[in-house]
């Protein structure tokens, strides 16, 4: 019983960490949060489920769907945001609040609010007699895993990466320093806007496919966030699995606080942490200078 | 400054003169103009505008994003109807004050943690899980849970149009003094404080100011501002449940400040009367998509807002050449 309920938050919470993610490489290209990741994610895993009902085959349709999304999101990097690069910080914030809303309203006009099954590219039925977990949970930890390294290592050992990290934290010195700086925070709302698909599409057959899907998730892979510090993608990843496990586990034991106030032992968690940890568990104190 | 003249320096404040003028003007004018219905909603413009009045203090001032502002109100609200009975309507709006200043503090001290955006988020969630509380099993028999509270004070006015007025009446009075009073704040040795911080935090610190301090009471003083606003509106509204503080309340806090100019108080009144009027507009434009209408036409105004300076330049830098006469130069 228990083995099983840890199995099942390491679930929900790997699809917490993919989210995570999605917002650590925002923040690692443009030191900015995406207010709209999750809605983007949304419509990306709406659009899958048009190809699927198109008659696609699974891995073709998850494919072209990453691609069209790495593409969308550039393209609202370079259309909304860049005019308004000018703006302060606020600016900017207020531009994705736009985006949230209208991104949102695009979707549940379109596909409608009533929810909608979503296949999975893994056998629901435990991989054998007996086993703990289904393929379809394993699976999704699985590709969580697999995109940690990826992006470990993209992020850290290449080029592009660096690249990327230099024109979050400083524009100027690293337009200076030769990096295409428009380019790289295309390739950053690119990047992320992958990222978010990929988890809507795993986390599409564990709940129902509907336009507040992600609207549920965002806060919790922020709070993973917050956990985890926000430049270390392991530490997101990290916090995304405990924030799930300890989801599960309150949920079952604890159900009449659990069910009701979800939200709020979340919220509490994250202003604790902020408290007594505020850089999160896996990033190195940064200094700021005059 | 005496208090006349601390009123001369608010009203003739730059560009703030001729608005202020302007609003007041239509404070007093509307309800003589207006029928019973557009009175009341002008009055829920007003109780928003208030919220709006404590967001412009944080985020214009302060430097720090609000996007929780719905909570303040929300608390605000229950704290007002559920205390009115006992204590008296404007003691519970009082109480109601210094509830959501003690939220607004707590999220102050999240905020010396945590920057920007990511502040956002935070108090966004605020927004979220709040609206679940009242809901809680625990909590119903105080709160009502779905079904809400029915505000049940007896007012100096009998008929429903004098109601209304009262209504009006009170908001108008509350809402010039807590503008006035936050606009005294701004420009005191705190407000001055304050924008240091925002400005630079780290030279701020160097000169003496106490950042922390002064951003923490910033949120507390914003927080309070809404939690007037959300008690007013329990009076107001005469029923609250949660639904009436949904987040997207939030959101269009947040918009009614950022499309007015975020350093501009007595613009927040033209803000709060757009939450009450744009989204049935944005419905009559597109019924399916109305939302987007809302978010695309916010995106449009952004757009204004960063370019303007830079158009007004290049029509000015015409203009100068066009008035230059020809081979005038020497």
């Amino acid at each position: 019983m228990l083995l099983q309920q840890l199995l099942s938050g390491l679930t929900t919470g790997a699809v917490y960490s993919l989210m995570a993610l999605a917002l650590v490489v925002i923040h690692q290209t443009t030191h900015h949060l995406n207010l709209a990741q999750g809605e983007m994610a949304t419509m990306s895993t709406f659009a899958a489920w048009q190809l699927l009902a198109w008659g696609f085959p699974y891995w073709a349709a998850f494919a072209v769907t990453l691609a069209v999304s790495y593409i969308a999101g550039a393209a609202i990097q370079r259309v909304i945001m860049h005019p308004l690069r000018a703006g302060s910080g606020f600016i900017q914030f207020a531009a994705m609040i736009g985006l949230f809303l209208v991104i949102n309203s695009i979707t549940n006009a379109v596909w409608g609010s009533i929810g909608r099954s979503f296949p999975s590219p893994f056998p629901a039925r435990p991989l054998y007699e007996g086993a703990p977990i289904s393929g379809q949970r394993l699976g999704i930890i699985l590709i969580g895993l697999a995109l940690v390294v990826f992006l470990t290592f993209l992020l850290r050992g290449t080029r592009l990466g660096l690249s990327l990290r230099a024109t979050a934290a400083n524009p100027v010195s690293a337009r200076l320093a030769g990096i295409a700086v428009g380019r790289m925070m295309m390739v950053g709302w690119g990047l992320a806007a992958a990222i978010g698909a990929a988890a809507g599409m795993l986390l599409a057959p564990i709940v129902a496919l509907d336009p507040q899907m992600m609207f549920n998730v965002l806060p919790f892979a922020f709070a993973a966030v917050v956990l985890g510090g926000v430049s270390s993608p392991l530490g997101a990843v990290v916090g995304g699995l405990v924030l799930g496990v300890v989801e599960t586990l309150v949920t079952t034991f604890a159900p009449l606080i659990g069910r009701e106030l979800k939200m709020s032992i979340v919220l509490a968690a994250i202003l604790g942490i902020l408290l007594v940890k505020p850089e999160g568990l896996f990033v190195r104190r940064t200094r700021a200078r005059l | 400054m005496s208090g006349a003249g601390r009123l001369a320096a608010f009203v003739t404040t730059r560009g703030n003169a001729t608005l202020t003028v302007l609003v007041v003007a239509a404070a007093v004018t509307l309800p003589f103009v207006l029928p019973g219905y557009a009175l009341f909603a002008m009055t829920k413009a007003i109780c928003y505008g208030i919220g709006i009045v404590g967001l412009k203090l944080l985020t214009g001032y302060g430097g720090q994003f609000s996007l929780g502002h719905s909570a303040f109100l929300m608390l605000g609200a229950y704290v007002a109807i559920i205390l009115a009975p006992t204590i008296g309507f404007p003691l519970a709006v009082a109480l109601a004050a210094v509830a959501a200043m003690l939220l607004g503090a707590l999220l102050g001290l999240a905020g010396l943690r945590i920057k920007g955006h990511y502040l956002g988020l935070l108090t966004f969630m605020v927004a979220l899980a709040i609206i679940q509380v009242p809901k809680a099993s625990v909590l119903v028999p105080v709160t009502g849970g779905s079904s809400g509270l029915s505000f049940r004070v007896p007012l100096p006015a009998a008929t429903s149009y004098g109601r209304d007025l009262f209504w009006y009446w009170t908001a108008v009075a509350v809402a010039a003094a807590v503008t006035v009073g936050i606009h005294a704040l701004i420009r005191s040795r705190f407000g001055r404080a304050l924008q240091a911080s925002r400005d630079n935090a780290l030279a701020a610190g160097a000169l003496g100011v106490n950042t922390a301090l002064v951003d923490v009471a910033a949120f507390a003083i914003s927080g309070a501002c809404a939690g007037i606003a959300g008690g007013l509106l329990a009076g107001v509204l005469t029923y609250i449940d949660p639904g009436s503080f949904h987040y997207t309340l939030s959101i269009l806090l947040f918009v009614g400040m950022a499309v007015t100019g975020i350093r501009s108080l007595p613009a927040a009144y033209i803000g709060g009367a757009l939450i009450v009027f744009v989204p049935n507009w944005a419905e009559g434009v597109s019924r399916d998509l109305s939302w987007a209408v809302y978010g695309g036409t916010l995106l449009v105004l952004l757009y204004i807002q960063v370019s303007a300076p830079r158009l007004v330049r290049l029509v000015t830098q015409r203009e100068a050449r066009k008035g230059r006469p020809a081979g005038g130069m020497p």
